[in-house]
């Protein structure tokens, strides 16, 4: 129970936090809906006037004074109609936007390992639909409150006046009311919770196979995976009838407890009328009361539960904003280097490519072996560090230590001398070149791909970049060359030219450090071949680490490192580890077995 | 065979026949539904009625009246004498009508929420038996963001519309009726001035409800592109970082968002002028009748009682008639969304039945492409004049530059490009391959993709996705894909969750998982389109010498950069540029010059 308050009070600050800057706009929206509603409460006297005045005394003298003051208070009706109407919907869009901001922003802070266990469905849905969910109960659900919560105590508070026998009653009947709205309202939401549940399964089905079409029809189950899915279908209309079914025996029993309250009071009221204690026309004021109260009851129950079922849309947004990054600047360095938003480019030191591993020790976060231990190398600036090994053996986690995604354990990793953690990550990335194995391209043309690497770069240093990866003659086959769409993903190109786009992209950055992480595993021999000339004078004077299966690509290397369970097993160059005929040279003479035992054929 | 006709039919002229179609088998439920709302309107009549006896002729001292249904009611009950005796028996009355009322009530809603289930059911399921019968032709045009909220957001919405809207609609016509008549027999001349406004709150909610519709579409497309960019940004995440590109991100995410604030600020202040006027039109309706019927009365035209009954009748005209303003202007959102989705509806689905072909004769060769060429757009051909024939149980390697066509090549046999693109003949078993039944026929195939996609599930559910297979099949499968090893440093094993719901694997891993399926899958052909790319030399190997040795009966097509790949194979077919180039065995190819031994020498540095 406790946790449960601490939770609702954490959903009010929450609240509260996201509309401060609003405060306002609020006490404005709020202010005009009060307006409004009161000039709704002043129409009846108007009736009432002319019916007193107007037809009692047949005389018309004062009508014109009349119709000024009925479009008068009209006027500032709908005045007030619009403008609360109004701001409560900027009010609405306004925070909305600013949480998908701030969670927008946060996203630096996601750390690579965070990918890993959560879906970019997850996020996203944190992201665009949490937040719209937030920004609707501090706009139109608080709105609600105010409108119906003003009626209510109004109503209350003169029932109380005219007679506070029956409004003693009435009040017994709301109280009522207001527990079974509770009562139903912590059912709806349960069954809420699931149908929202059950709609993620759906879309995520829908985005399964949209995405994957390709992989649907390819194994031809497209029948197989529609059963499933009317299997979702059907669990979803289960709920939603349950839902259905507690919403309409909730509207029906508070039609119940609204008729009660009529009757109460025509049979008691009725009683004091004719003792006398008690005019007609009260009775029927009292009347109108009783029915006119508990549907108000019942939108403000239903709106208060609303915003506190938001809590679980809250918490799920809270914690993509409470992720901390596994590597973060310290405020000395971010002081002197800016973050990504503000660098102080002016305090920037240029790099110039030594790389250290200093008795770096290394686990990841959500491992439990250590992959790397006591492990010290040199590479001064320009050579060339190639990492082999089996398919899962960790060849990356140097290459994530470079590149600052995780830090070490224990030891550090220098760069130009000095420890990787006194600049900003910022710095670092902006002088590293990191090529995937699994390229992803942005939607837009192959241009808009390239240049994302550096906005300012002319059509020339585009194809320079291309031609320096040998790419430049397969874009210029391509229909419409550099201003092919690339699709989304990169779609409509293949998976090799994908690689030599986003091989090219990192050229153009012009970085320090190249990383080529089975860059061309998909590229064609004769195109790979051009590729390793070219990068030979690419990284003649640029630190590089390749890994790469195609023991071919890395022959010419300064240091190869061959890793083997997650372990480095040797390190060394080509002929010094051949000569050591172990592992490295079990792999390499391997490659070509096949080969050779039909070529001896 | 049974969706023969229904993929016929998909096709529809218009967004009501949309709707007509997809309201089969819940029509009777929003009947249902609307009988009983019309009911409800009446049954609510009957309280005020009560209420209105006890005050005139109960409490107050009006004569009873000789004729009509209250006199008879309050005689039934022993005359008024008795009853303010007895007060209780009104009160009964009013909570006996709330109880039949309450069930009504329960009756009606229920019926309307089973009818609207049942309709999005429907729409949901015809929908993904459609999006999954697209063509991928379709997919290319396509963006996957944009399809998902058709399938999604705007079912939703026809779903509300239907059920909310539809029955209130009568429920709101039938409370006009009721109200206009009551008016009409208490001064004829009045109801006609008040009822003037009917039309005009009408026409001015049409005029609006376009508007709204334009401008709500603007913002709903604007929120896809915001999505869009949270989209790209998680799934590119490594590549805003590594070329520290996060700043420009942001700016370009904050532009956009602020555009599409804007744009629901815009709209939202439509939408207030909409409400606000409204408010004012029927506001000015009502003065107008307190004004005329006070000078009417003033006149002697109308008694004090007929007044007051007649400005309360018409306060209960002007709800009515406002939700009927609302219900118009709702009408182009539902509109705009059940446009949306006849859009996917009337894209051409692939036929995946048709006549029972026989696939069990064998006929040499048993794949044979003639001068097939192909070209996706109207533009330069991708593949050019391709001849070649594969016979049953034949290795055949197919290597070739970046971009020359591989994988088109394989797309073509699978039937996954637009078919009328296609010039020259494929056969499979010695007939056309248009003329089997799609979905039969791309069961004669088990492709690796090069990018192999996880479905949401376990891994064993990944391996056994084509095949329903026990256990000890997919765990063999693993093992012949050498995935075994790699699943050991999973806690759960084979029964670890990948996909959109569980963890991410490894390019590797990836690989063989879809690998295993293939295995799993045991078709008649098997496809490797470079589906080693992620492994390394050794594994390939021993993946490939299991894939071989187990399949040693089966036709098999593998697709690779790496001359040890393919060297093995029965016959390699060399594509330079979309054309097949050269042809033969390794130690054809590398016993005379050509592209194949340029390679051959590269990789081997011989």
């Amino acid at each position: 129970m406790n946790s449960r308050q601490g939770a609702e009070r954490g959903t009010l600050a929450a609240m509260l936090r996201v509309s401060r800057p609003y405060l306002k706009q609020m006490i404005i929206m709020i202010t005009a809906g009060v307006i409004c509603s009161a000039c709704d409460s002043v129409f009846p006297l108007f009736n009432r006037y002319a019916l007193d005045h107007f037809i009692a005394l047949r005389t018309l003298d004062t009508l014109v004074w009349f119709i000024l003051l009925y479009l008068g208070v009209l006027a500032v009706q709908v005045a007030g109609s619009f403008i609360s109407a109004a701001v409560c919907g900027r009010l609405e869009v306004s925070v909305n936007r600013d949480l998908r901001d701030e969670a927008f922003r946060h996203f630096r802070e996601l750390s690579l390992s965070f990918f890993n266990t959560n879906s970019v469905g997850a996020i996203h849905s944190r992201v665009m639909s949490d937040t719209s969910k937030i920004g609707e109960a501090v706009s139109w659900k608080l709105m609600d409150i105010v409108w119906n919560g003003a009626y209510i105590v109004s109503m209350l508070v003169s029932m109380a006046v005219i007679s506070p026998l029956l409004f003693a009653a009435i009040f017994g009947l709301v109280l009522i009311a207001v527990f079974l709205a509770v009562i139903f309202q912590r059912k709806l939401i349960k069954v809420n919770r699931k149908i929202r549940e059950q709609n993620s399964v759906i879309t995520g089905d829908f985005n399964q196979t949209i995405s994957g079409i390709r992989a649907v029809k390819s194994f031809a189950v497209e029948e197989k995976s529609e059963k499933a899915f009317h299997t979702d279908t059907e669990k979803m209309r289960h709920y939603s009838v349950r839902a259905g079914h507690i919403s309409a025996m909730f509207a029906a029993s508070v039609s119940l407890i609204s008729a009660a309250a009529l009757s109460v009071v025509l049979w008691q009221g009725g009683m004091l009328t004719m003792e006398g204690a008690m005019l007609i026309g009260t009775l029927s004021v009292f009347m109108s009361y009783a029915l006119g109260m508990i549907e108000p009851v019942q939108l403000t129950v239903r709106s208060v539960s609303e915003i506190i079922a938001i809590q679980a849309s809250i918490e799920r947004f809270n914690e993509l904003l409470s992720v901390k990054s596994d590597v973060s600047d310290s405020p000395e360095v971010l002081a002197k280097y800016g973050d990504v938003f503000a660098p102080r480019y002016e305090n920037w030191e240029p790099m110039n490519g030594d790389v250290k591993f200093e008795h770096v020790s290394f686990t990841y976060p959500d491992g439990d072996t250590e992959v790397l231990t006591d492990f010290s190398l040199d590479v001064p600036k320009g050579s060339m560090v190639a990492i082999v090994g089996e398919t899962g053996a960790g060849k990356s986690t140097l290459v994530n230590l470079v590149c600052r995604f995780y830090e070490p354990t224990k030891g550090r990793v220098l760069i130009d001398g000095r420890d990787i953690r006194e600049r900003s990550v910022h710095w670092l990335h902006s002088h590293i070149g990191y090529v995937l194995q699994t390229p992803h391209l942005f939607s837009g043309t192959i241009r808009d791909n390239l240049r994302y690497a550096k906005p300012e770069a002319s059509d020339d240093k585009i194809r320079a970049a291309l031609s320096a990866v040998s790419a430049l003659d397969i874009v210029e086959q391509l229909e419409l060359g550099l201003d092919t769409e690339a699709g989304e993903g990169g779609s409509s190109l293949s998976t090799g030219q994908k690689q030599l786009i986003s091989f090219a992209r990192a050229i153009l950055a012009d970085p320090d450090i190249l990383i080529l992480d089975e860059a061309t595993s998909s590229v064609d021999t004769i195109t790979e071949k051009k590729i390793q000339a070219a990068i030979k004078t690419l990284t003649d004077d640029r630190t590089s680490f390749v890994i790469a299966h195609r023991l071919s690509t890395i022959v010419g290397a300064d240091i190869i490192i061959a890793v083997l369970d997650g372990k480095i097993a040797e390190q060394g160059t080509h002929e010094q580890l051949m000569r050591k005929r172990g592992y490295y040279y079990e792999l390499y003479t391997r490659q070509h077995e096949d080969i050779d035992i039909l070529d001896k054929q | 065979m049974k969706n023969n006709k229904k993929t016929e039919n998909q096709r529809f002229r218009s967004g009501t026949a949309l709707l007509r179609h997809e309201l089969k088998g819940s029509t009777v439920f929003f009947a249902v539904s609307m009988i009983l709302s019309a009911l409800i309107t009446l049954i609510d009549l009957i309280n005020p009625r009560i209420i209105s006896c006890v005050i005139d002729y109960v409490l107050g001292s009006e004569p009873l009246p000789e004729t009509g249904i209250e006199a008879a009611a309050v005689r039934f009950f022993g005359g008024a004498e008795f009853i303010r005796g007895h007060l209780y028996i009104p009160a009964l009355l009013v909570m006996g009508a709330a109880l039949v009322g309450a069930l009504t009530r329960y009756v009606q809603s229920m019926s309307n929420t089973v009818g609207a289930e049942r309709l999005a059911k429907r729409m949901r399921s015809t929908l993904y038996s459609h999006v999954d019968r697209l063509s991928m032709h379709w997919y290319g045009e396509n963006s996957t963001g944009d399809i998902l909220q058709r399938c999604t957001s705007d079912v939703e919405t026809v779903k509300q519309f239907v059920s909310n809207q539809l029955t209130s609609f009568v429920r709101i016509v039938m409370m006009i009726v009721l109200s206009v008549v009551f008016m009409f027999g208490i001064s004829p001349m009045l109801t006609l001035i008040a009822a003037v406004f009917i039309p005009v709150i009408v026409f001015y909610s049409m005029f609006f409800h376009r508007k709204i519709g334009e401008a709500f579409m603007a913002a709903d497309t604007q929120e896809g592109v915001v999505s869009g960019i949270v989209q790209e940004n998680l799934t590119g995440i490594r590549v805003v970082r590594a070329f520290g590109k996060e700043a420009y991100e942001c700016d370009r995410f904050l532009e956009k968002n602020a555009e599409y604030t804007s744009m629901w600020v815009r709209f939202m202040r439509l939408m207030s002028v909409f409400w606000s006027v409204g408010d004012m039109i029927s506001g000015i309706q009502v003065m107008l009748v307190v004004i005329i019927g006070a000078v009417f009365s003033v006149n002697g035209m109308l008694t004090a009682g007929n007044y007051v009954a007649f400005i309360s009748y018409n306060a209960m005209l002007s709800w009515p008639v406002r939700e009927l303003g609302r219900t118009i202007a709702d009408l182009s959102r539902a509109g705009v969304a059940i446009e949306r989705i006849r859009y996917i509806f009337n894209a051409q689905p692939e036929r995946l039945d048709g006549e029972k072909a026989d696939l069990g004769s064998t006929v040499s060769p048993l794949i044979s492409f003639e001068d097939v060429s192909f070209s996706y757009n109207d533009g330069q051909d991708v593949l050019k004049h391709i001849d070649l024939s594969i016979n049953k149980g034949e290795k055949i390697g197919i290597i070739g530059g970046t971009g020359s066509g591989k994988t088109t090549l394989t797309d073509l046999l699978m039937r996954m490009c637009d078919e009328s693109r296609v010039r020259g003949k494929i056969t499979y078993r010695g007939k056309d391959i248009t003329g089997y039944p799609l979905s039969d026929y791309r069961r004669q195939f088990s492709r690796v993709l090069q990018e192999p996609f996880l479905f949401s599930g376990t891994i064993a559910d990944n391996i056994r996705i084509a095949a329903d297979i026990p256990d000890s099949a997919v765990s063999g499968a693993a093992d012949t894909a050498v995935l075994t090893p790699a699943l050991e440093r999973f806690t759960d094993g084979i029964d670890t969750f990948v996909g959109e719901r569980g963890i991410t694997l490894s390019g590797g891993q990836k690989q063989r998982c879809a690998i295993a399926a293939a295995v799993a899958e045991d078709s008649d052909v098997f496809i490797l389109d470079d589906a080693f790319s992620a492994l390394d030399a050794a594994t390939e190997k021993q993946v490939r010498s299991n894939i071989f040795e187990k399949l040693a009966d089966r036709t098999v097509i593998v697709i690779s950069h790496r001359i040890s790949t393919i060297a093995g194979c029965d016959r390699i077919y060399v594509l330079d540029r979309g054309e097949i180039a050269d042809c033969g065995t390794h130690s054809e190819l590398i016993s005379r010059e050509g592209i194949y031994r340029d390679i051959y020498e590269l990789q081997t540095g011989r």
